[in-house]
């Protein structure tokens, strides 16, 4: 559990780092959506090869990427099995009762295993890169136009950025939670699935409880210094568009140019 | 059987082998002596509470062994079967009554006896016996622990714990956030417990009156390290290395200070309590009146 990075902030200073979030944000769905359009080996590698090139820019130990995203392999895996033992079509390999493996299988088995591969290495990227403040700071950006239509955009982005703000403090409520239970002999993760959910009971009630309570004191605080939703507010942190951000969309441009032009 | 609980070159790296590494104990080596009353100083950050849950296998050491009684902890410990650890040595964590959670008071204080195997028919004599310990009127034990002050829920958790019929007793800062005679009761309890049951205590603490006036033996915590391991007469002894490491010297002690700095002779040996220190100023004066009179 340690090791899993996916979701978690990596502070740094790399090229990476200091893109401006709003862009990176973009720029990482429109990766996705590119990633969709591959259809062959020479798009997915160099799809893959930008993944890597970025990991590199990033300044993150590849050792310790690989490793993180090892938990979500199981996931991968099993969707592959799928895909490779029911999917049809093609020369037959090899068939067992309903399962066939046949060369279509193995071919939609490799892209469905790449799509994931680089969905995943793009998005723990963003997390990995971008602080919980930015990553609202850049939801907020993408959202105000609808502001038009009268949606409290600065307001969703405060909730956002609250909630991601209170995710480590309430890891750690968790953490101590169970300790203390731990220590009064409560056995998490053991036995059969009723006695599982039940010695949940013992974690879950005080979380709620300790939320609720951070919720009251931060409204508290709050309002005691003046908060009010229809201010005009100003930021303390600003994400100017610099070199970078203009060399990655142009890098990204032309990517997804040559996947549209070499896929079959 | 050992009489002590013994730490041998413990280390302990929170997220070893990522760039999140951090070592939050280096080498330690201690002996905690059976039935003492041994305090734990440091700053912030210093391991302190590291060390408290390693006592409990909650985290196991990274290299080197953990030794208490007939249990024996190190990195390939496996998780099954700590329970017979966990019921020898009670853990009571800062904040406590963060880990209420049950219907009712009596099912909150049942809920460690319970999970540790206790037969139901002496649950109710235990929880009985625990919340008399801390001086709760039993009518409340059919009552919501959400319901009662901030105080008594803190009294409600350590029931908690002691119901449990621990023979180590770890807290953790057990006093913060306590008004002086809450903070006074909790002190007089363990020191009961300590006295009465013989219970070997393991205090951590940042108030250094509490250190002083209580524990037998204290050790000096410094980030991961520990520092030094002696009788607390010794320890307060010497200013300098308290405040080396940030220590406050306990009121009585700075007292004393104050009055050798002023010519004012009392006896050898730095009063650990607010008693020893008027009973030295009281045998000056009478020493002194003899020489004038």
């Amino acid at each position: 559990m340690d090791n899993f990075i996916f979701g978690r902030y990596m502070p740094g200073k790399s090229k990476i780092h200091s893109l401006n979030p709003t862009i990176k944000i973009i720029m990482s769905f429109y990766f996705i959506v590119i990633v969709f359009f591959a259809n062959n080996l020479i798009t997915y590698v160099s799809l893959f090869l930008l993944c890597l090139v970025a990991l590199r820019f990033s300044k993150i130990p590849l050792k310790f990427f690989v490793n993180g995203i090892k938990p979500l392999i199981i996931l991968i895996i099993i969707t592959v099995l799928l895909q490779l033992v029911f999917s049809t079509g093609g020369q037959t390999y090899a068939s067992f009762w309903i399962f066939k493996i046949t060369s279509l299988g193995l071919l939609s088995a490799f892209y469905i295993f790449m799509r994931f591969i680089l969905i995943i290495t793009i998005s723990t990227l963003l997390t990995l890169t971008t602080s919980p403040l930015a990553i609202a700071y850049g939801i907020e950006k993408i959202l105000s136009p609808l502001k038009k239509i009268h949606l409290p955009v600065e307001t969703i982005s405060l909730m956002i950025s609250i909630a991601l703000r209170f995710v480590p403090t309430l890891t750690d409520e968790a953490m101590n939670i169970m300790n203390a239970q731990r220590s009064r002999g409560v056995d998490f993760g053991s036995g059969n699935i009723i006695k599982r959910i039940k010695s949940l009971i013992p974690l879950l009630v005080p979380l709620f409880v300790s939320a609720f309570k951070h919720a009251d004191e931060l409204s508290i605080a709050m309002e005691a210094r003046g908060y009010s939703p229809e201010m005009k507010r100003s930021k303390f942190k600003s994400y100017p568009i610099e070199h970078n951000d203009y060399i990655g969309m142009i890098v990204i441009l032309f990517i997804s140019l040559m996947v549209i032009f070499l896929r079959n | 059987m050992h009489k002590e609980i013994i730490f041998k070159n413990v280390d302990y790296y929170y997220q070893q082998n990522t760039p999140y590494e951090h070592k939050a104990l280096k080498n330690i080596n201690l002996h905690i002596p059976m039935g003492s009353f041994t305090s734990i100083v440091g700053k912030t950050g210093s391991g302190k509470s590291t060390l408290v849950q390693m006592l409990n296998a909650l985290i196991k050491p990274t290299h080197g062994s953990l030794i208490i009684d007939e249990f024996k902890i190190t990195s390939e410990t496996t998780n099954k079967n700590l329970n017979p650890l966990r019921k020898k040595v009670g853990l009571i964590f800062q904040f406590p009554e963060k880990q209420l959670f049950a219907d009712s008071i009596k099912e909150d204080v049942a809920f460690g006896p319970r999970n540790f195997g206790v037969e139901e028919s002496k649950i109710k004599q235990i929880v009985e016996n625990s919340l008399k310990l801390v001086q709760l009127p039993l009518d409340i034990m059919e009552k919501s622990p959400f319901e009662i002050s901030g105080g008594q829920m803190r009294r409600v958790a350590i029931a908690g714990v002691l119901a449990t019929n621990p023979e180590i007793l770890v807290l953790d800062e057990p006093t913060v956030g306590l008004d002086p005679k809450g903070q006074k009761f909790i002190m007089n309890l363990i020191n009961k417990l300590h006295v009465e049951k013989n219970m070997t205590i393991i205090l951590v603490s940042h108030q250094m009156d509490i250190v002083a006036e209580y524990s037998d033996n204290v050790i000096v915590m410094h980030d991961g390290k520990m520092i030094k391991s002696d009788k607390s007469n010794v320890i307060f002894n010497d200013e300098k290395l308290l405040s080396r490491y940030n220590l406050e010297l306990p009121s009585s002690v700075k007292f004393y200070n104050k009055l050798v700095e002023n010519n004012i002779p009392l006896g050898e040996g730095v009063p650990l309590n607010v008693e020893s220190l008027s009973n030295q100023i009281l045998k000056s004066f009478s020493k002194g009146s003899k020489r004038n009179g």
